[in-house]
């Protein structure tokens, strides 16, 4: 293990959980695929559990590693889906905007999100398939209403033809960012409210100048 | 009449029981008896006998018994004659006389008494002047007989003689009425009676009439003359085309009288007449020839031979004559070159010298013979028989004394020698197809005889060389094998490379045999072979050599060798190929030898293509045979199936089988604690992308056992396309064998060499899933680190002294989470298993590679399983587990083995029961029990074993199982 940390551990500044939920079927898999290896599989199966992926992104002069969690839209233990969010410090609500059912759903994820996820959570909703115009059923217009009602962030995209993908998670971890390094300076209380054991949240400092981040965090 | 004859003689008071014989016929003998006494008559006792009495007469005059004598000389048809009733009977019918006329008609023709002819037949009998002269002729005897008191019969030769010469005169006066012969004879000449002779029922006795009429003159005459030249038919006719022909006519008139006591003699008699006369006619014939009177003398004498007794000795005579003047003695030997190869060239300009010489001397038969003569089929024929036939069986016996491969070339290039001979013999017109067949099949016959010694020296030479070729193989990589270690190539490439292999095999194969017929059996061998023999010299040095002679040093029986090797090698080794290969077929083969060096201790593929390409010759050769109809053509086509069989089963018995064996062996001896894999340290992991299945990195790690194995395989196969395409090429395209023929011997040593091939593969899949197996549970053991799954507490880590650079307040906020991806010994576990599930590919069957990968699969699961149960998880580990578990799943899944995906679906699932927090014990119990979470494929024992493993199972261990069986606290305390 440790070896591994010590080829990891020069690769970024800081390490983001981002966590993907929505329903079953609006594409998680597949916007993760494009994201992390632009890759686009049509026949995707639902996902079993869940799955990793990394990607390390530029903000600022900082290299973030972002940690996406794509997670089983069916998954109803309660248990598992508190490990999920565990620690999580963003998370990408998606519904198919050809599916006005999976909009509806939302609330319900983001309710259960504020339930089990860090308060802090920088939250995002995600209109996937932006490509399938024709078939739209959830408008922009309305969507965007919700989203600034509840203070997400919004964006359509399409995994498919990579619409907007790699931007909506430039966003959310720009957002994710800043809103942690203004914390720097709270980080004890920000310790705090991490889940008990508190191994999970991911903002790691590059060991070269931690000299002096080191002094801010304790 | 012997018995007649014995009867006679024993009663010595002959004229006393002649007259009781014709008072008691006179009186009424039964007619049945004396039916039966004339059947034992010469024809002259009969005419006298017809001349007692009324009764008697009825009885000579029955019609079978001149049919009978008519049957002797061999003219009379029953065919004919019913042909002849039928339409006697027509006419009569439209005579209005119906019935009644058929009737008497056939009576007629048995009885022939109440015959309407009757009595003018008979009157012509008696007023014919022959007749006359008989009946005086026949009184004279029966008087010396009666005077001497001896019997008839027993008249002694010189006494018939002088009697007969007492007969002289009156025959002289005979003779002299023939110059007006339409007042003597009727509507015949002696000349022509016989051949217008014609049967018919109920007039048999005067038909023969007119024969005896018109012939017994000549006959008595000949027989009783001791000076033959004297012979009246010589005085009566000059002729010599007519004296043939009154002698032809004698001749069978001589078989008519066969009660007759001196019947032989005289049949005798006539062909010493016969005899004499065709000599004569032969020598006017020679001096014809001699003086190339072709068109007259010739001519003429060769008719009346041909009229005599067919054309047989003036043929005999021609070819004795011609091969006289023409001496083809000729040296065998001068039809070979130097080198003891056979000259066709020179056989070929022979022969077509030969053809034209020929054709010369059957334009002279053709004008000379009558076309019915077929003069020219048998002339060739005797000619043939006599300088061919024995030319060519000399060359075949100079061929076998130099060399029996020499001899198995020259046997079918003389038999196209021939046929074109033959050809150039034959007529362009259509209507002397008969003799063009003829000629055809005198070349057939003749081969018939030797063909069956070709065809079976064909087939030992054949199995001999085959064998030969084995043994020396095995005893060359039995020495190799001991001497030098073995290169063992990835299996990347090599599916194109078969692919360009198997397509120049089959161009090859499609080229005309001329091409190769140019090289012996023996040449297939020169260039290849180097690269067998060359190869361990040649070798490049292994790379990473400590472990390989460390590995060596252990296992030197079993070949070691290390996989992953530079590809550069082989370039080296094309250098050093002395020998360029002459034919596409042969270079291809030798790089493709190159290619697959690695493995030639087991299958040679240089070995198998040495043999069919023997196997393609022989059958090359015999397949001129094969047009040949009738018993050469069968003989042929069975041979060629044999060959074939012989070839697969050298090749598949002695070669493949015992290729397989040795393989397996080795894969049965394999130990995974004695060898290792390459140093993984070294080597730079490719990464492997799960989707697809690509390793993007070139060096790979196989197990070498099964990497040979896998290799065989591919050779196996390739072996077999070839002698697919050997069999769908020569045999089936050919039509020597019909495919679908279940019973043909060829189809099913074919099946059953592929049926070998499977079973050697499945056998050797099996044991090498076994030990690939091993290999992942090995490499589970030694290279997992107990730490993956369950990674040190921060705290405990900031004390380890062997990762000084982290620090605890560096990493604090929960570094352990920031590796995601799968551990090392997944990826190299996957990447085993990858390169050896798709080793086979291509190489075998799809139905044989799905078992094989799903065989793999499942035991792949349990060996995770079995390993996870050895491991602890925490909640920090379990993401690497995670991780891990998914890349297992996405390999599974990537191979489309649809079987498998629910076992790596569900081992994902059981990944999540270690993310579950330690606070939420409860909720772990009752994910637990939902059985339906894992798809089914885990037992809730192995659940709970599993969860087990929780790093922290002593602390959740309570409230799980209170859920999980509702124990009550009370119950655990």
């Amino acid at each position: 293990m440790s070896n591994e940390l010590r080829t990891y551990s020069g690769d970024y500044d800081y390490l983001f959980k981002v966590v993907l939920t929505g329903d079953s079927g609006v594409g998680k898999t597949n916007i993760l695929d494009r994201f992390s290896r632009n890759e686009f599989n049509l026949d995707s199966k639902s996902t079993i559990g869940v799955e990793f992926a990394t990607r390390t992104v530029q903000i600022d002069d900082k290299h973030v590693k972002a940690q996406i969690w794509d997670t089983a839209g069916q998954e109803r233990y309660r248990a598992i889906t508190s490990a999920y969010y565990r620690g999580a410090v963003g998370a990408l609500l998606m519904y198919d905007i050809t599916n006005s059912a999976s909009y509806k759903s939302i609330a319900k994820w983001m309710e259960e999100i504020r339930e089990q996820a860090d308060p802090n959570i920088v939250l995002m909703l995600v209109g996937n398939k932006s490509d399938l115009k024709h078939l739209r059923a959830v408008p922009t217009k309305e969507a965007k209403n919700f989203a600034s009602q509840n203070k997400l962030l919004f964006i359509e995209t399409s995994a498919l033809d990579a619409t907007n993908v790699d931007l909506a998670f430039q966003n959310i971890l720009t957002e994710v960012y800043h809103r942690y390094s203004a914390q720097e300076g709270l980080s004890n209380e920000f310790d705090e409210s991490k889940p008990a054991r508190g191994q999970t949240i991911s903002l790691t400092v590059q060991p070269d100048d931690s000299a002096s981040k080191k002094s801010n965090c304790c | 009449m012997s018995q007649f004859n014995g009867h006679s003689n024993d009663n010595r008071n002959h004229d006393k029981s002649l007259k009781q014989v014709s008072r008691v016929a006179g009186r009424g003998i039964p007619r049945v008896i004396l039916q039966q006494v004339v059947k034992y008559l010469p024809i002259p006792d009969l005419l006298r006998l017809a001349q007692v009495s009324k009764k008697c007469c009825d009885v000579v005059n029955v019609d079978e018994l001149w049919v009978q004598k008519l049957r002797n000389m061999g003219i009379w048809s029953d065919d004919d004659a019913r042909k002849m009733l039928k339409i006697t009977t027509q006419e009569d019918d439209i005579q209005s006389n119906g019935r009644q006329a058929e009737r008497e008609i056939l009576f007629n023709s048995n009885f022939s008494i109440e015959d309407n002819d009757t009595d003018d037949e008979w009157d012509d009998f008696k007023q014919a002047p022959i007749e006359k002269n008989k009946v005086t002729e026949i009184k004279e005897p029966t008087l010396i007989s009666f005077s001497d008191n001896a019997d008839l019969n027993s008249i002694p030769p010189e006494n018939k003689e002088m009697h007969i010469n007492s007969q002289e005169k009156k025959k002289e006066k005979l003779l002299s009425s023939f110059n007006n012969p339409k007042a003597l004879l009727k509507e015949s000449s002696p000349l022509e009676v016989i051949s217008q002779f014609k049967s018919e029922y109920g007039h048999a006795r005067r038909e023969f009439m007119k024969i005896f009429r018109n012939l017994a003159p000549f006959y008595y005459d000949l027989v009783d003359l001791i000076d033959l030249g004297q012979a009246l038919i010589f005085r009566y006719f000059h002729e010599p085309e007519e004296q043939a022909q009154i002698l032809k006519s004698l001749s069978i008139f001589s078989s008519a009288d066969d009660i007759d006591v001196n019947h032989l003699e005289y049949k005798a008699k006539v062909s010493t007449t016969i005899e004499m006369f065709e000599s004569a006619a032969l020598q006017e014939l020679e001096l014809g020839l001699e003086n190339k009177d072709y068109m007259g003398g010739v001519k003429r004498y060769v008719n009346v031979l041909i009229s005599l007794d067919g054309a047989k000795s003036c043929i005999d005579l021609f070819t004795q004559k011609y091969l006289l003047e023409n001496d083809y003695h000729l040296d065998p030997q001068g039809f070979f070159s130097e080198q003891g190869h056979f000259n066709s060239a020179d056989f070929d300009s022979f022969l077509s010298a030969f053809a034209s010489s020929i054709g010369e001397q059957s334009e002279i038969l053709d004008n000379v013979f009558p076309p019915k003569v077929q003069a020219k089929i048998t002339f060739i024929e005797e000619v043939f028989n006599e300088v061919i036939a024995d030319l060519v069986s000399s060359i075949f016996e100079v061929a076998k004394e130099r060399n029996i491969v020499s001899y198995l070339n020259t046997f079918p290039r003389t038999y196209i020698a021939l046929l074109k001979f033959i050809d150039n013999l034959q007529t362009k017109s259509a209507q002397d197809k008969c003799y063009n067949t003829t000629l055809g099949s005198i070349v057939d016959q003749f081969y018939e005889f030797s063909i069956d010694i070709y065809l079976e020296q064909e087939l030992s030479i054949f199995k001999a060389y085959a064998k030969d070729e084995v043994r020396s193989f095995n005893q060359q990589t039995a020495q190799q094998e001991t001497a030098t270690e073995k290169l063992y190539l990835s299996n990347i490439t090599k599916e194109s490379d078969k692919v360009d292999f198997l397509g120049s095999f089959k161009r090859v194969f499609a080229k005309p045999f001329s091409n190769s017929s140019k090289s012996e059996i023996n040449t297939g061998l020169s260039s290849p072979s180097i690269s067998s023999t060359s190869t361990p010299q040649l070798r490049p040095a292994t790379t990473s050599g400590s472990t390989t002679s460390l590995s060596l040093s252990v296992l030197p029986e079993t070949g070691t060798g290390r996989i992953g090797t530079p590809r550069g090698g082989f370039m080296t080794d094309m250098n050093n190929i002395t020998n360029l290969p002459t034919t596409e077929f042969e270079a291809q083969a030798v790089i493709m030898m190159k290619k697959l060096e690695g493995i030639n201790t087991l299958f040679s593929l240089e070995l198998a293509l040495n043999l069919i390409k023997a196997a393609r010759n022989s059958i090359e050769r015999i397949k001129i045979f094969l047009r040949v109809k009738g018993q050469i053509g069968l003989e042929a086509k069975e041979h060629c199936e044999t060959i074939f069989v012989s070839l697969v089963n050298i090749l598949g018995g002695d070669h493949v089988k015992v290729g397989f064996e040795k393989a397996l062996q080795r894969l049965k001896e394999y130990h995974i604690n004695k060898t290792r894999l390459t140093e993984l340290d070294g080597v730079n992991l490719g990464e492997l992308n799960p989707k697809n299945g690509k390793i993007n990195h070139a060096p790979t790690l196989t197990l070498e056992p099964l990497a040979i194995f896998a290799e065989l395989v591919n050779i196996g196969d390739l072996i077999q396309q070839m002698l697919h395409v050997f069999f769908e090429e020569e045999l089936t395209s050919r039509k020597l064998v019909d495919r679908n023929d279940f019973l043909s011997s060829a189809v099913n040593c074919k099946r059953k060499f592929e049926q070998m091939l499977d079973e050697g593969v499945a056998d050797g899949l099996s044991r090498g899933i076994d030990v690939l197996m091993e290999q992942i549970d090995f490499m589970f053991i030694t290279v997992q680190l107990s730490s993956d799954y369950n990674p040190l507490p921060q705290s405990l880590r900031i004390a380890q002294p062997s990762s000084p650079s982290l620090s605890g307040l560096k990493n604090r906020i929960g570094a352990p989470t920031n590796n995601v991806g799968p551990t090392q010994v997944a990826k190299k576990v996957v990447e085993l298993l990858s390169v050896h599930m798709r080793l086979l590919v291509g190489s075998t069957e799809k139905a044989t590679l799905d078992v094989f990968q799903q065989e793999l699969g499942v035991r792949f699961f349990a060996s995770i399983c079995k390993h996870l149960k050895t491991l602890t998880m925490s909640v920090a580990g379990s993401i690497t587990l995670i991780s891990d578990l998914n890349y297992y799943y996405n390999f599974i899944s990537g191979l489309k083995q649809k079987p498998l995906t629910p076992y790596f679906g569900g081992l994902k699932a059981l990944g999540q029961i270690y993310l579950i927090d330690g606070k939420d014990s409860k909720a772990l119990g009752v994910l637990l029990s939902d059985m339906s979470r894992f798809g089914g494929i885990f037992q809730p024992e192995e659940i709970y074993e599993f969860v087990q493993r929780r790093e922290d199972w002593p602390r959740v261990r309570r409230e799980v199982e209170r859920v999980m069986y509702g124990f009550a606290d009370c119950v655990i305390v």
